[in-house]
């Protein structure tokens, strides 16, 4: 047996040895003692949303709880007076005095804290919530922290802000997408209320997708990933959206400098049902007409928003959730046009089947999709597009054992469809023929199962494991290849054929340990699958990027995941400190080969290379909370690099997202009642990139001669924003509450290199000039909201 | 596509500076450029080396070489231009015949200054082309340029074609660099009667186009291999701009000459068609 699969069989023992455990226990507990059971929602007592998170501590036992993305929470006692303490960040706490001798249910609501919400820069849910979570490489955001941070143009945005935690990176200058812990940008999983969102991205990138208004929390999981998630290998992202006010209408508006929003939530029922839309429109284009030369009149390139939600309770134990998005970008001038975006749906149904069980049932649709063309019909029109569409239904479990252990099990199930490309001319006698590529369909399933076990008031252990099967289901054509990755054959697939499965047992575990009240020590390892893959071979991602799956030709690629870290809470919980160690290992890697030909290709397998990669680095995190001032310093020292067979001469090089150094500053500084104050300053070691180590003249032009992939670093990246808010007077007795925001991205004009080109002398072409393209310079941006 | 990328940057304000930077350097090594094509003429093999990445001067030129071509039934030896010293020329009377694999030989040469006696080959195959009906001038008012549509029968059949397009203005070769030509594969249009396909164009140039009414203008269709099609594609993408959002990781061109050598040799067969410019913008058909 290798390591790999020792390692595997060393934690099913752990975790059979374990549910051995927990079985035998129980089986003990329930002869000696009468279990009660208290199980309710915790709700924000003047909108109605549920608390996802928030903590309960039992003060007589010392043990505790935790609510679930629902705002559920479950606890057995045995009969006798207890005083519960319900707490979460921003909240003013409450505790309850219950007389526990019969099992009953209570909702808990709690007040929006005196201590301003809009204030708070980060904070976990509870003071000391970071030593005591088993979970370590998981940062947890809400929407009004996010708020705070200065960003690029004042559009806030949440990916923008993750970029500033340890371990994640803008893979490019301004972009949304992010590489965490030295990974490839697909290999997230991004979920919008569980529906996977497949390209995160407006306007080529520099914006995404979540508006900040419509979204309730964000959660990262870099290390350890819940067995409930998978088919990703570097992080999951976990986006909520509000579910809308229940007790009052109320709404946001803001104008920015390149986009407009409004969001509108209410109750349908009060109490019972409420909705929240919120849409965000940008509106560059309307400003070309003014600006822009006489032929460039008619371009457009604008994009929007749409996100909706309802949720309705039916009775205690039945909840319904429908929550969409819907966003799109448009580009068109007189000639062309291009349009994409994404479309998601979610339906779920949460039901409690008695105090200790509940489960929730979700049925998902996501899609993307891109088109591209010319505008007017003629000769040499032409039209391309292509999609991706997901189907699926998820159930979960939570099983409220006892105090010690909470059990989530469940699967999922999805249905893949993708359309690679298709082209095709516009004229009615078209002498264009049409290009189709295969759709590909597969469908990828997954059991899971997992606990979160109090082995001793200071000894958590989560542990679980996911076991996922992908399948390639016809129609389609699988084409064969030989060793140079030439095609030798190929053969029609039926329709519902499977002709191809891959299995993967994932298991996850993660232990935390309590050495003194504010010092905790954790470990953990982390086995993820991926059988979708994008096929980009550019550092940022692009529109037209397209998702291809595990086939015969491409095997799942594979990561193990171990980290350690040492937590130390000073000033009574209010600095953090933590450091973490990582190593990761990946199997199966997929690189492109040179000059790879990826768009409207139905060999695109013939290009991908394969290889192993690997990752490792240290991350250090300090939150301060300190009066008036909050915010914190991350660093991350990283290691990433690849070996691919037919890449750089088979020989070892850096994956294009190995940053040495990333720091990131975030200061928040309350000035007075009406105004406040905040800075970030990044800095990161420059991307690896191949630089001509020689020339030749080829075709009349001069031809760069390159030695090793990645072998130089573009210039160090850093940067300072800073930011401005200035509150409206007298907030308590107005309806309307304003701001404004002022902000300044790069704030002391750094020219960062985006790209390096080399340029032919105007004069002399035989010269050669290195020029480089730096993208912002200072870039102010003023905002107002208001809220209602 | 690059339109929109453009207008884009704009908003964004991208600027540009030049930079100075501290290259790596490397060894010369051997630079071959031999075409073999079917028309009637003086065929070439210009041999030079490679050089540091900032020589900024012409690359020196390999001479005193022993150059031979074979088509498969005899050994041409090529003969060094004494007045374009690196240039190896056959005779004049010198054509490619289709269906042909040449071989090209090149020996004497030291590159790496060992004293010893370096060899270099490579080969290529002469695919046929299809025969140019006609070619068309149209004005693109929306992009300000001349297109050039291309009237053929393309052949179709089981293997993928592959073709180059260059323009030649009153007998002089316009597009004098690989750079400015273009080269597309047959996938779109696979067997069928190209009526009008826009294959190239005369761009707007300091306010004026590089054709006048009067102007004979001739479209030269080459059928190339797919080897030599992919070394095209490399070298406009390696020598053109680089947009992070669509352009992967630089890498060098895949040339087929052996022992380490840069560069091509490759053969192709040429078909060609012509118009006169009159320069009327609204003829459309």
């Amino acid at each position: 047996m290798n390591t790999v699969q020792t390692n595997i069989f060393n934690v099913i023992l752990f975790i059979l040895i374990f549910s051995i455990n927990i079985s035998v226990c129980s089986a003990k507990k329930t002869y000696i003692e009468k279990k009660i059971t208290i199980s309710g929602y915790v709700k924000d007592a003047q909108t109605g949303e549920n608390l996802t998170g928030a903590t309960i501590l039992i003060k007589e036992t010392g043990k505790g709880s935790t609510a679930n993305s629902y705002g559920f929470y479950s606890i057995s006692l045995t009969p006798g007076t207890y005083h519960l303490t319900f707490s979460f960040i921003g909240y003013d706490e409450k505790e309850i005095e219950i007389k526990a001798d019969k099992d009953f249910s209570l909702n808990i609501l709690l007040e929006p804290g005196s201590e301003q919400l809009q204030e708070i820069v980060i904070t976990s849910q509870q003071k000391d919530h970071n030593i005591t979570s088993p979970l370590m490489g998981n940062e947890k955001l809400l929407s009004n922290d996010i708020k705070q941070i200065p960003v690029l143009m004042g559009e806030t945005d949440l990916i923008k802000v993750l970029q500033l935690m340890p371990g994640v990176q803008a893979t490019s200058e301004g972009s949304s997408g992010f590489s965490v812990r030295g990974g490839n940008p697909d290999q997230n999983l991004i979920l919008l209320d569980e529906a996977t969102v497949y390209n995160a991205g407006h306007f080529l990138g520099f914006f995404s997708v979540f508006n900040n208004d419509a979204i309730n929390s964000v959660e990262l999981y870099k290390g350890y990933i819940p067995a409930s998630s998978g088919g990703r290998i570097s992080s999951l992202l976990n986006i909520r959206m509000k579910e809308g006010n229940k007790k009052k209408f109320s709404g946001t508006a803001g104008i920015g400098t390149i986009a407009s929003r409004f969001t509108l939530e209410g109750p349908i029922i009060k109490d019972r049902t409420s909705f929240i839309v919120s849409a965000r429109r940008t509106y560059l284009d309307l400003l070309i007409p003014v600006f822009a030369k006489d032929d460039m009149k008619d371009n457009r390139i604008y994009f929007y928003d749409l996100n909706a939600k309802v949720n309705h309770t039916l009775n205690k134990n039945n909840h319904f959730y429908l929550s969409g998005y819907f966003g799109r970008d448009v580009f068109r001038n007189e000639f062309s046009k291009m349009d994409f975006g994404n479309k998601t749906f979610t339906a779920r149904w949460n039901h409690v089947y008695n105090p200790r069980l509940f489960s929730n049932l979700t049925l998902i649709y996501s899609n993307y999709d891109y088109g591209l063309g010319t505008i007017e019909s003629g000769a040499n029109s032409f039209e391309w597009k292509s999609n991706l569409k997901d189907w699926s239904l998820k159930a979960d479990f939570n099983y409220y054992m006892n105090t010690s252990n909470t059990i989530s099990f469940g699967g999922q199930t999805t249905y893949h469809d993708i359309m690679p490309g298709n082209a095709y001319g516009k004229d009615e006698d078209d002498m264009y023929n049409e290009i189709r590529l295969a759709n590909t369909n597969s469908l990828e399933h997954a059991i899971y199962i997992s606990n979160t076990q109090n082995i001793t008031q200071r000894f958590v252990v989560k542990y679980g494991l996911r076991f996922s099967i992908f399948q390639n289901i016809g129609p389609g054509t699988l084409f064969e290849y030989d060793d140079n990755y030439n095609v030798t054959g190929e053969r029609e697939i039926k329709k519902g054929e499977i002709y191809n499965t891959y299995t993967g047992l994932e298991p996850r575990i993660s232990l935390s340990y309590i050495l003194t009240p504010g010092t905790s020590v954790k470990a953990s390892y982390s086995r993820t699958k991926q059988y979708l893959n994008m096929a980009s071979n550019s550092t940022s991602s692009s529109p037209l990027d397209i998702w291809f799956p595990a086939s015969p030709n491409v095997k799942p690629q594979t990561a193990d995941q171990y980290s350690v870290g040492f937590f130390k809470n000073i000033f009574s919980n209010k600095v953090e400190t933590s450091l973490e160690l990582f190593y990761k290992n990946m199997q199966n890697t997929i690189d492109f080969k040179d000059h790879a030909e990826l768009l409207l290709n139905e060999h695109l397998e013939g290009e991908l290379r394969f290889g192993k990669s690997w990752s490792y680095g240290a991350e250090i995190f300090v939150r301060y909370n300190l009066n008036n001032w909050k915010g914190w310093i991350s660093y991350t020292r990283l290691k990433a690099e690849r070996k691919i067979d037919g890449v750089n001469n088979n020989k070892t090089y850096l994956s294009p997202y190995d940053h040495t150094n990333d720091i990131s500053l975030v200061v928040n500084h309350r000035i007075s009642e009406r105004s406040s104050f905040a800075a970030n300053w990044v800095f990161y070691t420059g991307a690896p990139v191949t630089l001509p180590v020689g020339r030749y003249e080829s075709g009349g032009v001069i031809v760069p001669l390159y030695s090793d992939r990645n072998e130089e670093r573009m210039p160090n990246y850093h940067r300072l924003d800073l930011s401005f808010t200035l509150h409206s007077k007298n907030k308590k007795q107005k309806q309307c509450k304003g701001e404004w925001v002022f902000s300044v991205y790069n704030a002391y004009y750094r020219k960062n290199a985006w790209v390096i080109n080399f340029e032919n002398d105007d004069d002399n072409p035989l010269i050669i000039h290195a020029r480089m393209t730096y993208l912002f310079s200072i870039i102010p941006a003023i905002t107002y909201n208001i809220k209602f | 596509m690059k339109n929109l990328i453009y207008i884009l940057l704009l908003f964004i304000s991208a600027c540009t500076e030049d930079i100075e930077l501290n290259l790596k350097h490397t060894d010369p090594r051997l630079v071959v450029e031999g075409f073999i094509t079917t028309d009637t003429a003086t065929h070439y093999v210009r041999l030079s080396k490679s050089g540091d990445f900032f020589a900024n001067e012409q690359m020196p030129a390999v001479r005193h070489a022993k150059v031979s071509i074979n088509d498969g039934h005899y050994t041409y030896e090529l003969i060094e231009s004494e007045s374009l010293p690196g240039l190896y020329l056959t005779f004049d009377n010198f054509f490619g015949v289709t269906g042909r694999t040449y071989k090209l030989k090149i020996e004497n040469v030291d590159i790496n200054d060992d004293g010893v006696y370096e060899t270099y080959t490579a080969q290529s195959y002469l695919n046929p082309v299809t025969k140019v009906d006609s070619i068309k001038l149209e004005y693109e008012d929306n992009w300000d340029l001349w297109k050039v549509l291309l009237y053929a029968m393309e052949p179709g059949g089981d293997t993928t074609d592959y073709y180059m397009f260059s323009l030649i203005v009153n007998d002089t070769l316009y597009t004098d660099q690989l750079t400015e030509v273009t080269v597309a594969d047959d996938r779109f249009i696979d067997g069928n009667y190209a009526k009008g396909v826009w294959v190239h164009s005369f761009y707007i140039n300091n306010d004026e186009y590089d054709i006048y009414p009067g102007d004979t203008i001739t479209l030269k269709m080459s059928g190339i291999t797919s080897e030599f099609y992919n070394y095209v594609i490399a070298l406009q993408e390696e020598t053109g701009t680089n947009i992070p959002l669509f352009s992967g990781p630089p890498a060098n061109l895949p040339g087929n000459i052996s022992n380490g050598a840069l560069g091509y040799f490759t053969c192709y067969s040429n078909s060609y068609g012509s118009t006169i410019h009159t320069g009327d913008k609204t003829d459309i058909q």
